[in-house]
């Protein structure tokens, strides 16, 4: 424990944690402002001109605007808001023909119900969306939901032909995700999409804390004094591993909480309870709400982050300089997203890495709600889970190794 | 209580830095005298632990030090030629810092950090950054750090270098104290730092042990070898190109006072005088052989 309090002081004092500590909490006040204040929405002045409100005002607008319609999404009321699109729509010949007052009293409130109906209703063959005109109410409220468990089906056709594993891993789960779906206005696919960006920057810069850990001392010399002391090997090796993991779950975790609660204080905490497929495809696999969607994507992201500095902590006591190290941690981080890039979509390489639920399009949240799998032989399997596997058993072995590795060290 | 080197030898891809070294250290201060490049660091670092030989062993009362693991390194102390630390250190942080990882109980760790910062004249910097102190100032530290947990075996690699004279006599004072009951070992350049405290020297050259001995029985090889005499100092480049001149020193009427090493006299009026540690290093190392590139 007293070593363990030194390390951390020893890592604590060092300017340059302090100064990627600071970055890190800085920046989760800018990323999760970002998205705030790309929020933006028009509504009609007293004199016709058009009011443009952003940010927290449009927030707040849109909050009070859309609790008519918030609850859940029964087949009846999207049937309901179907035939008063249709209605409003065919009076006035198409949709950017409705005059601005009409639209934001009559239409604009029920749009983000409507969205997940052109989903549904797709074209079986081709997976096109449907024309909401095209759409019939009666059927609508007949069968909505059976329509989605189809168009599920369809999607998994076209995407995943030939492997019957991964479709019938999708229809069972997807009979599991909770209907009706729930919908309350507020945050935006930008405001997780920046969770994801700022889980990214945090795992650049805890990489950056990572990599001189071993090899600084490597560069300069002083392992020749450690390693000579009683517990300058595997103790200090193991000491130095737990204080890095808690310093960088300390960053993390406070970084997220000042993150969200930003996010969350400015869009409320009642849309936390939209069903997932509300916000991204009413065909999405999990089963959870956009309050249970932050979670995850933090522990997640916590998960990875943490298998990156391991591999980084690796590294560090495998390479002679930090230097050497922060470039290959970072090759290794970016790895994922070029090969996914690359590619075309997700592969082992981009889903087997520890950073692999980092980065941009192949990310954890873009892996939960895209229809990735993997497959040996007849076997499929969701990337999404092939992530959070592979970082799991990682972080241990990329640990044990960094013991090793500065246990075996040579001086040169 | 002794340190037995049995056959050690350490190959690098094109050089071997030690070559079959059969050593037994007893308590007491050991110097280790060998030209740069003679193998010194790299059989210290095996005598640390902190490099593999490649082939031999090294034992501690019978017992192979590496087997030994963590009860070695408890009785060890070591000060590498070039003493690194984190660059965010301050002294106390950083001797408080070894003296955990040495094992030193918390309770005695400041009154040991203040008593070794004392009598190294470290504790008006002992709140500073590492980074900032004078080389000399450095050095200290090094020293200090190796001597937190009263290590029976001390092993130090140019300890002195970068000490001015006076902290070079307060050091030979305090090793001389300290070595009671323990074993010593230091190398360095400046002979005269372990001429009169050194129980024993070794002499490496080339990666093997050429001779081991007190400093009376060491200098004997040498006795009738080191002369001198006064020249006129007009003379002194003439000479300086067929004899090894060790010493020189103007006197007046443009004389010069001369001390040469030879098996015979070279120059009319040279007597023969008692050597020192030194003239054997410099018989057994000419200028030639200490320019190499450290090992």
């Amino acid at each position: 424990m007293r070593l363990f309090r030194l390390e951390v002081k020893r890592i604590m004092k060092s300017r340059r944690t302090l100064i990627l500590f600071t970055v890190a909490l800085l920046m989760s006040i800018v990323m999760a402002y970002l998205p705030i204040s790309f929020e933006s929405i028009n509504q009609p002045g007293e004199n016709g001109e058009v009011i443009e409100l952003d940010g927290i005002p449009a927030i707040q607008f849109k909050k009070d605007y859309y609790e008519k319609t918030a609850g859940e999404i029964t087949p009846q009321k999207l049937a309901e808001a179907l035939r008063t699109y249709q209605s409003y729509v065919k009076e006035y010949g198409t949709l950017d023909d409705v005059p601005l007052d009409i639209y934001i009293e009559n239409i604009m409130a029920i749009r983000p119900m409507l969205k997940g109906l052109t989903e549904a209703f797709a074209d079986s063959k081709t997976g096109m969306a449907a024309d909401l005109m095209d759409i019939n109410p009666d059927e609508v409220e007949q069968s909505f939901y059976e329509k989605c468990a189809s168009h599920l089906n369809d999607i998994m056709n076209l995407e995943q032909k030939g492997h019957s594993a991964a479709a019938r891993f999708s229809a069972t789960k997807y009979s599991n995700v909770n209907k009706p779906f729930l919908l309350y206005s507020g945050m935006s696919r930008d405001a997780f999409d920046y969770i994801t960006l700022y889980i990214f920057i945090l795992s650049i810069l805890c990489i950056a804390i990572a990599a001189p850990i071993f090899a600084n001392e490597y560069q300069t010399g002083s392992d020749s004094i450690l390693r000579c002391t009683k517990y300058g090997r595997m103790k200090l090796a193991i000491t130095r591993i737990l204080t890095a993991c808690c310093i960088f779950i300390v960053i993390f975790v406070l970084g997220m909480v000042i993150h969200l609660s930003i996010i969350n204080l400015a869009f409320g905490t009642e849309c936390l309870k939209t069903s997932f497929q509300m916000l991204f495809s009413i065909i999405n696999l999990p089963n959870i709400t956009l309050g249970q969607l932050q979670i995850i994507l933090v522990l997640a992201g916590l998960l990875s982050v943490l298998a990156s500095v391991s591999c980084t902590l690796f590294l560090s006591a495998k390479c002679k300089d930090s230097l050497t190290v922060l470039l290959i941690s970072i090759v290794v981080l970016f790895l994922p997203m070029f090969t996914y890039s690359a590619f075309g979509g997700a592969t082992w390489l981009s889903t087997i890495l520890p950073s692999s639920g980092i980065g941009m399009q192949n990310n954890f949240l873009y892996q939960l709600y895209n229809f990735n799998f993997l497959h040996i032989g007849e076997m499929s399997f969701w990337t999404p889970h092939v992530i959070l596997i592979t970082a799991a058993i990682e972080m241990p072995v990329f640990l044990l190794l960094t013991v090793r590795s500065y246990c075996k060290h040579q001086t040169a | 209580m002794e340190l037995k080197m049995e056959h050690i030898s350490k190959k690098f891809k094109d050089k071997t830095a030690v070559d079959d070294i059969s050593l037994t250290l007893t308590t007491g201060v050991w110097g280790l005298l060998g030209a740069n490049g003679a193998g010194k660091t790299t059989l210290m670092r095996m005598i640390a632990d902190i490099m593999t030989p490649s082939s031999g062993n090294i034992y501690f009362d019978g017992t192979d030090i590496h087997k030994m693991g963590k009860d070695y390194r408890s009785l060890f102390g070591f000060l590498p030629q070039d003493f690194g630390y984190s660059r965010d250190f301050t002294v106390k942080d950083y001797l408080e810092y070894i003296a955990a990882l040495k094992d030193v109980p918390a309770r005695e760790t400041t009154k040991k950090i203040d008593y070794l910062l004392n009598i190294l004249t470290l504790s008006d910097v002992k709140r500073k950054k590492i980074s900032k102190l004078s080389g000399g100032m450095k050095r200290r530290v090094g020293i200090a750090q190796a001597m937190l947990n009263d290590p029976k075996i001390l092993v130090m690699d140019e300890p002195t270098a970068g000490l001015d004279p006076g902290e070079r006599v307060r050091f030979r004072n305090f090793i001389s104290e300290f070595s009671h009951d323990r074993i010593v070992l230091i190398s360095t350049h400046i002979v005269s730092d372990i001429e009169y405290i050194a129980t024993r020297n070794a002499i490496m050259k080339d990666g093997k042990i050429i001779d081991v001995g007190t400093t009376d029985e060491l200098v004997k090889q040498i006795e009738g070898k080191v002369w001198t005499c006064t020249i006129p100092d007009r003379d002194l480049g003439q000479y300086e190109m067929r004899l090894r001149i060790i010493n020189q020193r103007g006197e007046d009427n443009n004389q010069v006072s001369v001390r040469y090493l030879s098996d015979k006299s070279e120059i009319e009026g040279s007597t023969t005088i008692s050597p020192r540690l030194e003239d054997l290093y410099l018989w057994l190392f000419p200028q030639a052989d200490y320019e190499k590139e450290g090992n």
